[in-house]
């Protein structure tokens, strides 16, 4: 297999199949393919483990609650009233 | 009715999650789209607010799929709405923007440096790329999640997505060389 960024960007053709390796949401043989060529590819590698990283960091950096009394004030707000079909 | 052993019997009927509960389980995450869309904590509430409004009037017309989704397209639509009584300025083109280089980027930041400044970073980029990763990476939705909820394609939210960490990435970046200069 030959590739053209050794050190570089990633290869074009596999910006795609890295994202959704690096988010999880590739599976079967696109997975297989996109950890196989940035095992072999510096650049895809490097790629990938660099997204890995951001998308990690954005999962857990993230996760705040809104402060109590604006919970608060946004559950008052929520409309009540029975019947409404749906 | 359903038939057993010959005699009918009635068939139990689906429970419709009541409008409150639905809203109530979506409170922290429309608050937060709401944060990264306007960046002010009192016109993220407002628009919250609004949304639950719009969302209960709409309810009788709501099949019940991907909740989340429903809500965050009515509040990104509400968000539009507003903006535009406003009038104010649409997006800044990311097209020019250049990606720099970045070796060796993460092993020079801190951990808890990015963890501070990630947010403000994601908060800066343009829009339609902020509410991509803020879907995707932040809320952890699916593509087909983030699709409806911003009424677009899939294949268009993954080029956002992808457009999206790039240039979170690229920024970081910058924000790193540039805390290397000043120190």
């Amino acid at each position: 297999m030959k590739h053209h960024n050794e050190d570089g960007p990633p290869c074009g053709h596999m910006e795609g199949l890295l994202n959704q390796a690096a988010d999880g949401s590739s599976r079967g043989l696109k997975l297989w393919y996109a950890i196989n060529h940035a095992a072999r590819c510096t650049g895809c590698g490097n790629y990938l483990r660099r997204l890995r990283e951001t998308v990690g960091r954005l999962h857990s950096a993230t996760k705040e609650m809104p402060p109590t009394d604006v919970l608060n004030r946004l559950e008052a707000a929520i409309p009540r009233e029975e019947g409404i079909p749906r | 009715m359903a038939s057993v052993l010959g005699r009918s019997v009635p068939k139990p009927e689906k429970q419709s999650p009541r409008f409150e509960d639905v809203a109530r389980q979506e409170l922290a995450v429309l608050y937060r789209v709401a944060l990264r869309l306007t960046h002010s904590a009192e016109d993220a509430e407002d628009l919250v607010s609004q949304t639950l409004l719009n969302a209960h009037r709409a309810w009788g017309s709501f099949d019940g799929s991907y909740p989340r989704s429903w809500l965050i397209k009515i509040l990104k639509n509400e968000f539009l709405t507003q903006r535009r009584k406003r009038g104010s300025a649409g997006n800044v083109s990311i097209d020019s923007i250049e990606e720099p280089s970045d070796e060796g980027f993460w092993e020079e930041v801190s951990w808890s440096a990015v963890g501070e400044n990630i947010l403000r970073e994601l908060d800066r980029l343009p829009e339609e790329y902020r509410l991509a990763v803020a879907l995707c990476d932040v809320e952890e939705m699916s593509y087909e999640e983030a699709a409806l909820s911003l009424d677009i394609p899939v294949g268009t939210v993954r080029s956002r997505l992808f457009r999206g960490r790039r240039l979170l990435r690229a920024r970081l970046v910058h924000m790193v060389e540039d805390s290397g200069r000043e120190s």
